[in-house]
């Protein structure tokens, strides 16, 4: 035997310490792959839950509102993959008006697939269904495009693409949740924060002493006196999710007036930062819209046309408030914002000036 | 207390160690327990670095609350939102004979729950 039993556990020792850390010298790479593809399919687990409730939810609606199909999960699934493609840009001349023409499509054919499958319900549930079903869209396709990643990585072992997947986790469940958590709003036809714009319209429509309302596509139009001014207050017809035409009805209010307008204010919810407060309100100048392009586009080019000042009013919050419940400060936020649209009424116009005033929104769960 | 915390403590304790083991002389030192230290070390630097989000989880718990408004005098009522609410709804005629009307539907925190991220 050679050596003492004390140096024979040394070497094994030895040996195995040298081990480990080549072992983790080598395969450390691997391990970090393997801890991120952990934190991969558990999101992965979570978004298909989420998703799994969505359509739970969304059968149940359909099911109160006499859906008695057998196929109903199978239809469901359908709609979930509904897409729109997006007009070539590639000849960029009118492709504004071929994308308003798609969305408008879009938007007709969501609300009758949903009267098909939901025949009891009116016209204002049949719009909060459809905004439940474009929350549902938006999370089956996190959680599409997040399983495509996923086994796209695994199959050719790109360490790159779990990297930078596993990176995007921290966004991808934060949209996630804040659509999971919009389905249940939207389920009750509650507001939801982008509605604030449609709530100050409201409360001005409201406080108006002598008004003159009617409803154009979709879209409230209200005429009210204000200091010798003639305010014209736009908003979506509520109180289903609805975010009306704010752009044509503008062009058509400044048309009817021929140019006579001498301001447009609006007013409309706007992202804020990490760190921001919510429900803070911040005055600027341009369209204050969020929508893909038509509707901002004609209210810039009839307010250029007839050289016509905009004033926009935001009201900050994280997309999460914006499409979820609304919350007690952003609602507060409304009195301060009416507040600044009467200073800048004053300031900013005289006596027997028109004025239009839009509130831009989804009008869910807010009323005119 | 959080997983990644307790790691970190332990973290410097071993380095800690591991500098005071050095500053020993050099009979009193055991090589062994150096290489330990180290391995010991790498290893929680792995998890430290891996496992970054085995925290707690915080919840919101929200209510949503109806606001009831007159519209000519200053009632105010506050309730719980009840299906069909919306703003601006019309609910019937104040006693001073103004029109009642929903004047905000807003959710407000009532507590906060604290759970293990799954």
């Amino acid at each position: 035997m050679n050596g003492a039993p004390s140096d024979q556990w040394s070497s094994v020792y030895y040996i195995i310490s040298t081990l480990i850390f080549l072992f983790l010298i080598l395969f450390n790479q691997r391990i970090q792959v393997f801890f991120w593809l952990q934190e991969i399919s558990k999101a992965l687990r979570r978004l298909e839950k989420m998703v799994g409730d969505s359509k739970a939810v969304l059968i149940r609606v359909f099911r109160e509102y006499g859906n008695a199909q057998q196929d109903l999960i199978n239809r469901l699934n359908e709609l979930l993959e509904f897409y729109v493609i997006s007009p070539v840009e590639r000849d960029p001349f009118g492709v504004i008006r071929r994308l308003e023409h798609l969305l408008r499509l879009q938007r007709d054919k969501l609300h009758e697939t949903i009267a098909r499958l939901a025949p009891k319900a009116d016209i204002v549930i049949v719009k909060n269904i459809s905004n439940m079903v474009e929350a549902s869209i938006a999370l089956n396709t996190l959680y599409r495009i997040t399983r495509h990643y996923s086994i796209l990585g695994r199959k050719t072992k790109n360490i790159y693409m779990i990297m930078q997947l596993e990176m995007l986790l921290p966004q991808i469940m934060k949209a996630a949740n804040a659509y999971y958590k919009a389905l249940k709003a939207f389920s009750h036809g509650k507001p939801i924060g982008d509605g604030i714009g449609a709530l100050v319209a409201g409360k001005l429509i409201l406080n108006a002493n002598e008004k003159k309302v009617e409803i154009v596509d979709d879209t409230v139009i209200a005429e009210i006196p204000f200091e010798g001014r003639r305010l014209l207050v736009v908003k979506a017809a509520g109180p289903g999710g609805e975010v009306g035409r704010p752009g044509k009805i503008i062009e058509r209010i400044v048309e009817g007036n021929r140019g006579k307008i001498a301001r447009i204010i609006m007013i409309d919810a706007a992202l804020k930062l990490e760190g921001e407060k919510s429900g803070e309100v911040i005055e600027g100048i341009g369209a204050a819209i969020g929508d893909p392009g038509p509707e901002k586009l004609k209210i810039e080019e009839v307010a250029t046309r007839y050289n016509i000042p905009i004033d926009s009013i935001i009201v900050k919050e994280s997309l999460e408030e914006a499409i979820t419940t609304m919350k007690k400060e952003i609602a507060e936020a409304a009195e301060n914002v009416i507040k600044r649209i009467r200073e800048i009424v004053l300031r900013g116009t005289k006596e027997g000036d028109t004025v239009i005033i839009a509130g831009i929104g989804n009008s869910m769960g807010i009323g005119q | 207390m959080r997983i990644s915390r307790i790691l970190m403590i332990l973290t410097f304790m071993l380095l800690g160690f591991l500098i005071a083991l050095s500053m020993l002389p050099p009979f009193m030192q055991n090589m062994y327990l150096h290489q330990l230290i180290l391995i010991i070390l790498l290893t929680v630097f792995i998890l430290f670095s891996y496992l970054p989000r085995l925290s707690m989880r915080t919840e919101k718990q929200v209510k949503t609350i109806t606001v009831v408004k007159c519209t000519k005098c200053s009632f105010k009522m506050e309730r719980d939102f009840q299906k069909g609410d919306f703003v601006f709804k019309r609910l019937g005629t104040c006693s001073c004979g103004g029109e009642l009307y929903i004047d905000a539907i807003y959710n407000v925190e009532v507590a906060r729950t604290t759970t293990r991220r799954k």
